[in-house]
């Protein structure tokens, strides 16, 4: 099974974690953002899918719970780096 | 009785140790170290069983895993086991065994009538027929599944227990043949942590079957020092009857051990293990394919690699007269192990154009004769062989018939490949040996010895020498200069492999039956049919005539149906493929999957603090989840529905207390919490008082309710959140993504604390003066605490948090305490000092109460499609702030009047009642699909009415005031619809004069 | 094209089965097409069938990468009923459902439609309550379906455990006497042959790899056995969706995961109706050869492996124990996996794309084998009239923008929820 390198905890096996959402359809909005509702609707609904690497949010949720950003191949399941959340930008 | 086939010397048996057992219900005798096979071959029973779809008689066909006849039904009654491998069932006291797939029993099994039949049961018939007349199709169905199926499941719980364990190593090596050794003692030498499995109770793999000699001793002997060498090292763990069945993510291989003595004590019968490995050395060996000729399926064709394992590890003839029919030179192997055990060799029938005069040699020193560019093209003998045809390789019909009782075939080997394809590697075609070899690696492994198609010894420990020093290396450990590991002495007969492909025997007669698969009885005949018809793809062919697709998933078929399809589409075997390699790579025990979460222990529960208070009042306990909640505290002689309303009218009238410890609950403090919670909530909090709470409604990013609660402010930066039990982590889900991923800027910090409280709620008009007798002098007097107020304080001198919600609609206090004292709390509200009897009452009456009051529930009202519009709450979305899903609220599709809206319902017959699930429709009678205009959403028997009440999602909701609806429940047998109207969602108290007291 | 019949089967015994035609020809791609499917899986050969059967458009061809029926087609648990709640999924599983009913004798080949029922079991008060809702819309909409108690599960399903020490106890169920299973396989080969036979063109090793778009029009396929024009194409690759409609420059609301199953050894027969566990998530029938076939959740991370990990087969076997804990000494004899096209609404997406010509069949979720039928019906109209049917009018991309999501499950836009 996948082993991802917790940046707080170090190698676990993937069902310690929860994938939460591919990282492109994160948003980072707050009050006084342009309200673009078709951009939202776009970022809510639509995924690109494509096969190979991702960047992919995952929480872990029976571990230390921290958040992490992964980058995994979804055909081949290797997995380049877990950074934490912050470590990274917006989408 | 007598072992009529055991020979009196040799074999890797325990002749101190004999073992009875019983077959059919005979009595027979064997030796500790025996497999059933090999006692029942000892015993000269060769009819074990009977094939899947034609009954045809079956025995003993090879001496592993890949064994597709000899199967078994072990044991009986709560420990029988359907499908077993004979051979791999090591012989214990007392053991039973039966034959299954046959009735009334294996000599004569009226089900072979089928094999009378087979012209019109080719692969794929009942894809052609059965089609008409359509109601016959059932009775039809009803056959075929009674004629199909193996075994017999048992139908009683198992008494053996399963157990899982994890493990870790550097190095893991999978197998303990010749190169497995090597490669894990030349690992284990470097220090870096080794395990090494095999799936069979003693090391050596194929040395144990062979009579070779190494460093002086033989074999198997020198196996067996290896081995106890690997078990004495601290940096080694070695199991035996261990099989490496999966092969997934991350170097993670998964292993099933047979644990001796299981059950005994505290050992389990199995144990899994999940081994994560730094690298991975595959010395899983290879499997022998038999050769293809007419009724090659009779018990006494068996491989010639098993008909010599017999003889070598179990000093067993398998027969009395025997012949070998081979491709390759291990053929010969078995012809002299065969004479030099005392069976009779007729003759060696190898198809090739010419052979090694060293072999010919061997053979016309035990005067056996050898006919070259021969094979067998049938056989004969009825349940048992009784002789064989032999011929040329491409002359029809053959020549002599001869006798014998003991057919050993080769043709040929080919590597174990298995767990190296399960990564998603794809094995590479391999000319030279005319079989599949492993290709790169996806994952980070190495295959060796005869798993990657070297069948040379010496070869074999050299590579295994390398692959664990390299191994070893690559996980970080490097040989030491000193190690001295060398290679043992080999001096036995290893012969090279000499293989030549020969893939079919010549047809004798049209109909000829040339087995491919012999568990699924897939001939020659079947595969060329699928291949006439357009099944030419390698999974087409096997979808359609079920080749390999038994208990041994192909391990002695695929290779060879293959080379068929291969033969007939005109394409080299590489272009044709292979099927897909999964796991498991022989069949595991589900109950070993499951390990010890079975029964009780299949998911926890969840106790709230106050369960032991609720098991003394005798509470009903329900279900939410994981969790374990009291429904209620029924008295005695009361039904449930009693005890509810009794329960219920006790909280308007007077005062009740339940337990609400399975509410969420989260703490937030920072700076921006206020901030946090605006965009999560649709209304404000920034806004909210400090000592107050505000009920909030937060939404999904599109719109829809994901949870309701409560949250307090308890100072200018720190806020205690509610929220429904149900979704608690959903809930803080939400949060913590919100602000680890989408706000990280937002200075907040959140602390889940639903464990950490025990809370109840004391509602009813009399609660204030409960409570009052137990906090500080006028802490809870309306002034102090006014409806939504809350204060820190002490309740019977516990710390608590006193936050005036109401989900009851009465005045009522929400009490948090640690949860260490939440027994304590519990009990000194329900002891008051004066007469007030305070009714704890439980999830039911709380139901009662919010139906009345026409408050949501999560999963009921708001189940993931409704807006806050649709349940009557839109004027809490503020307009001065975004939050979390206002702008796809803005869509039409959630805007438009004809969507199901929160209504109230009240029976138009005062006594009828209106069943939770029923669909409302606009008419008495459902009129076509599509009618229904909603559902009922709650329901419950009101106190304060006296009649049923219900919440339901009606299309236009209040446009339907005052209308007259019909619901409709003939899923739970109402034949009739029953009348309701359509009435504003709260049937007490609208302007919360109660709760605001 | 001779039919299949006993009567033929045995005929053709005597002549030892030597005249048995092929069930679908392997011509060589024409250079023009009216009609392109791309899949070759059972939704996109149905497809085909129903273009040349009920609209005569036979100038059609269907092209698969691999060969057919080798997708999700071939990989799942074979389940067959139509109990959906939201009024578009009820009509639509239920019109399949229907077409299943007649299918076998349509296609003139035995799908072995085995409509033993099916169960969805209730073990908590909420849970019997909306399985009743559902039952209860099911009957106003005319499709069968009941609530059994306790007592009559157990008597249906001895071997199911409805006893009290249960870890979740099961209080009752809700039935679909027409529920059942279906050959899997046989769908495919089925399709294929009756579509063939109408003059269908089934082109196996055929990989589309771009698209050629003129004015926003697609004009042809560029394709590993060379350029097929094309004047309409359908999409039905499942899994594969939003690669083959990114070629269009297209995204779609969907993100593809794996879903595991496993089979145990064959066994005499000992359940005959399939029994899904909502608490438990898991689902659990018997074959017609013998094997108990179960299945579970999703993987719950995105994949296109086909290759599944541990935990998840370890999960459906307690599972499946904790129904019936007398298949613990039962083996499991294989595992695979699929890759299952999840949308963020768990409903379909079927019909016009932004591209003139180019149209969508996918997004099925768990519910693309019982779709088969009725998704290759109302495709084939919806290509033959260059409109959507209106069996399938509701799934257009379009309804996550305007808001006209049918989601059953209720958990919103999170695929791997659905």
């Amino acid at each position: 099974m996948q082993l991802f390198n917790c940046p707080w905890c170090g190698p676990r096996a993937h069902i310690e974690f929860t994938y939460i959402r591919d990282h492109q359809s994160v948003s980072t909005r707050g009050n006084g953002d342009d309200p673009d509702v078709q951009q939202e609707l776009d970022r809510i609904y639509l995924r690109s899918n494509h096969l190979g690497p991702h960047q992919e949010i995952w929480q872990h949720s029976a571990g230390c719970r921290g958040w992490l950003r992964i980058t995994r191949n979804n055909l081949t399941h290797e997995v380049e780096d877990c950074l934490p959340c912050q470590h990274g930008d917006a989408p | 009785m007598s072992q009529k086939f055991r020979n009196l010397t040799g074999g890797n048996i325990s002749r101190e140790s004999p073992l009875d057992f019983r077959f059919n219900g005979t009595l027979y005798q064997g030796y500790q170290g025996d497999t059933l096979a090999s006692a029942l071959l000892a015993n000269g029973v060769r009819l074990v069983g009977r094939s899947f779809k034609y009954h045809r008689p079956r025995g003993v066909f090879s001496a592993g895993p890949e064994e597709p006849s000899a199967l078994v039904q072990l044991g009986s009654g709560p420990l029988a086991e359907p499908n077993t491998r004979a051979t791999q069932v090591e012989l214990s006291a007392n053991l039973e065994a039966f034959s299954q797939n046959c009735w009334p029993g294996v000599n004569l099994d009226l089900l072979s009538i089928n094999n009378v039949f087979s012209a019109v049961l080719p692969a794929g018939f009942y894809y052609k027929t059965f089609m008409a007349p359509r109601r016959l199709w059932p009775w039809y169905e009803k056959m075929i599944r009674k004629a199909a199926g193996m075994g017999t499941a048992p139908d009683q719980a198992d008494p053996d227990h399963y157990l899982c364990s994890y493990a870790h190593c550097d190095v893991l090596v999978v197998g303990a043949g010749p190169s497995g050794l090597m490669s894990a003692l030349a690992a284990a030498r470097t220090g870096a942590s080794v395990m090494l499995v095999d799936e069979n109770p003693a090391a050596g793999g194929w040395l144990q079957r062979e009579r070779l000699s190494m460093d002086g001793m033989p074999g198997a002997n020198w196996a067996e020092s290896i081995w106890q060498e690997l078990t004495d090292l601290p940096n080694v763990t070695v199991r035996a009857r261990a099989t490496a069945f999966g092969y997934y993510d991350h170097n993670m291989v998964a292993i099933l051990e047979r644990v001796p003595g299981g059950n005994d004590k505290d050992l389990p019968s199995q144990r899994l293990w999940r081994v994560r490995a730094k690298r991975v050395v595959l010395a899983t060996g290879a499997i022998e394919r038999p050769l293809i000729f007419a009724n090659n399926d009779r018990p006494g064709v068996m491989l010639a690699g098993a008909a010599r394992a017999y003889a070598n590890q179990y000093a067993v003839r398998a027969g009395s007269r025997a012949v070998v029919a081979t491709n390759n030179n291990s053929g010969y192997l078995t012809a002299v192990d065969l004479a030099d055990s005392g069976i009779a060799v007729a003759a060696v029938m190898d198809s090739r154009s010419s052979v090694d005069h060293t072999l010919l040699g061997m053979m016309e020193e035990r005067g056996i004769p050898v006919d070259i560019g021969h094979t067998v093209h049938d056989t004969r003998g009825g349940k048992t062989l009784g002789a064989v045809r032999s011929g040329a390789t491409d002359v029809i019909g053959g020549s002599q018939w001869m006798d014998c009782d003991l057919l050993a075939v080769s043709g040929g080997w080919s590597p174990a490949v298995h767990l190296h394809a399960q990564t998603g590697a794809r094995p590479v075609y391999s000319t030279e040996i005319e079989a599949f070899i492993p290709g790169p690696s996806k994952q980070a492994e190495q295959t060796i010895g005869a798993a990657r198609g070297n069948y040379d010894l010496e070869g074999c420990l050299n590579e295994g020498l390398r692959a664990g020093r390299q191994a070893a290396r690559l996980a970080g450990f490097d040989t030491p200069d000193e190690d001295s590991l060398s290679l043992p002495e080999t001096n036995g007969e290893t012969l090279p492999y000499g293989q030549e492909a020969f893939w079919q025997a010549p047809r004798p007669g049209k109909r000829s039956k040339q087995f491919v698969d012999i568990q699924d009885d897939v001939t020659t005949l079947d595969i060329e049919l699928a291949h006439r018809e357009g099944y030419v793809s390698v999974e087409h062919l096997k979808r359609y005539t079920t080749l390999g697709m038994g208990t041994d998933q192909g391990k002695t078929s695929n290779i060879n149906g293959m080379a068929l399809l291969a033969r007939l589409r005109q394409e080299p075997i590489p272009h044709v493929g292979t099927t897909t390699f999964r796991p498991p790579y022989t069949p595991i025990t589900l109950g070993a999957l499951a390990g010890g979460e079975t029964g009780a222990s299949v998911k926890p529960r969840r106790y709230t603090p106050m369960h032991a208070q609720h098991q003394a009042l005798d509470a009903v306990f329900a279900p939410l989840g994981l969790w374990m909640r009291p429904q209620g505290y029924p008295r005695r002689g009361e039904t449930m529905h009693q005890c509810v309303q009794r329960e219920a009218r006790a909280v308007r009238s007077a005062v009740g207390l339940t337990d609400v410890s399975t509410l969420g609950k989260i703490s937030l403090r920072g700076p921006d919490a206020g901030e946090f919670l605006n965009r999560i909530y649709v209304n404000q909090f920034s806004s909210l008082p400090t000592g107050r709470a505000r009920y909030g409604l937060m939404l999904r990013e599109d719109g829809m309710i994901l949870d309701d609660g409560t949250v307090t402010r308890l100072s200018e930066d720190a806020y205690f959140m509610t929220c429904t039990s149900g979704n608690a982590s959903g809930v803080l889900q939400h949060l913590e993504y919100h602000l680890e991923v989408a706000w990280p800027e937002l200075e907040v910090d959140l602390c889940e604390v639903t464990e950490q409280w025990a809370a109840v709620a004391l509602a009813g008009p009399l609660s204030r003066g409960v409570l009052q007798r137990l906090c500080p002098e006028g802490t809870v007097d309306a002034v102090r605490l006014p409806a939504m107020g809350a204060v820190d304080t002490t309740v019977a001198g516990i710390p608590a948090r006193i936050i005036r919600i109401s989900f009851s609609g009465e005045l009522a206090f929400e009490i948090y305490v640690p949860s260490s004292r939440g027994g304590e709390l519990w009990d000194a509200l329900l002891v008051t000092r004066d007469n007030t009897e305070v009714t704890p009452y439980g999830m039911d009456a709380l139901e009662v109460l919010r139906i009345e009051k026409g408050f949501i529930g999560m999963g009921t009202e708001a189940d993931g499609r409704t807006t806050a519009e649709d349940l009557g709450l839109g004027r809490m979305l503020s307009k001065k702030k975004w939050f979390v899903g206002q702008l796809a609220l803005q869509r039409p599709g959630l805007n438009h009047a004809n969507r199901l809206k929160l209504v109230g319902l009240t029976p138009v017959s005062p006594g009828d009642e209106l069943p939770e699930g029923a669909q409302v429709l606009a008419q008495a009678v459902a009129t076509g699909p599509g009618c229904s205009i909603g559902h009922v959403s709650s329901a419950a028997h009101s106190v304060v009415l006296g009649t049923a009440i219900a919440l339901a999602l009606v299309k236009g909701g209040s446009l339907r005031s005052g209308d007259t609806v019909y619901l409709a429940d003939p899923a739970r047998g109402a034949n009739e619809t029953i009348a309701a109207r359509v009435t504003y969602p709260c049937f007490y108290d609208p302007e919360g004069a109660r709760q605001h007291d | 094209m001779r039919p299949y019949s006993a009567l033929r089967l045995l005929g053709n015994a005597f002549s030892g089965h030597k005249n048995w035609p092929r069930a679908w020809r392997d011509p060589e791609p024409a250079k023009q097409y009216d009609v392109v499917i791309v899949g070759g899986g059972g939704h996109g050969l149905a497809t085909a069938y129903y273009l040349a059967k009920n609209h005569g458009i036979k100038n059609v061809a269907v092209l698969e990468k691999g060969y057919i029926g080798g997708g999700n087609t071939g990989r799942n648990t074979t389940i067959i009923r139509s109990d959906y709640y939201q009024e578009e999924n009820s009509r639509f599983y239920e019109f399949s459902l229907k077409l299943w009913e007649g299918l076998s004798e349509d296609l003139n080949f035995n799908i072995m439609v085995s409509q033993r029922g099916s169960l969805q079991l209730a073990h908590d008060e909420g849970q019997w309550s909306s399985l009743s809702r559902l039952a209860n819309r099911m009957r106003v909409n005319g499709i069968d379906a009941q609530m059994i108690s306790r007592d009559e599960l157990s008597r249906l399903v001895p071997i199911l455990d409805c006893s009290d020490e249960a870890r979740f106890p099961v209080l009752g169920a809700m039935r679909q006497g027409r529920g059942g299973t279906a050959r899997h396989d046989a769908v495919a080969w089925g399709y294929a042959r009756a579509a063939d036979r109408l003059g269908v063109d089934i082109i196996q090793n055929c990989e589309v790899q771009a698209m050629e778009i003129v004015n926003n029009r697609v004009v042809a396929l560029n394709t590993s056995r060379g350029r097929i024009g094309a004047g309409t194409v359908g999409m039905a690759v499942a899994g594969h969706s939003s690669h083959v409609a990114a070629m269009a420059g297209l995204t779609l609301p969907i993100e593809t995961h794996m879903l595991q199953a496993m089979v145990s050894e064959p066994l005499k027969p000992v359940l005959d109706t399939v029994v899904m566990a909502g608490a438990l998530h898991a689902y659990v029938s018997q074959t017609d050869k013998g094997e108990i076939v179960m299945g579970s959740d999703l993987e719950f991370y995105p994949s296109y492996a086909q290759r599944g990990n541990l935990p998840r087969i370890e999960q459906i076997a307690q599972e499946t124990l904790a129904l019936f804990p007398s298949f613990s000494r039962l083996r499991l004899m294989r595992t695979w996996g699929g890759v299952n096209d999840m949308t963020m609404d768990g409903a379909p997406v079927i019909g016009h794309t932004p591209v003139d010509g180019l149209f969508i069949n996918g997004g099925w979720c768990y519910g693309g084998f019982k779709a088969t039928p009725g998704s290759g019906w109302a495709f084939a109209e919806t290509l033959a009239n260059q409109r959507p049917a209106e069996l399938i009018a509701p799934y257009s991309l379009e309804r996550f923008f305007t808001g006209h999501t049918i989601d059953e499950s209720g958990h919103g836009p999170i695929p791997q929820a659905q």
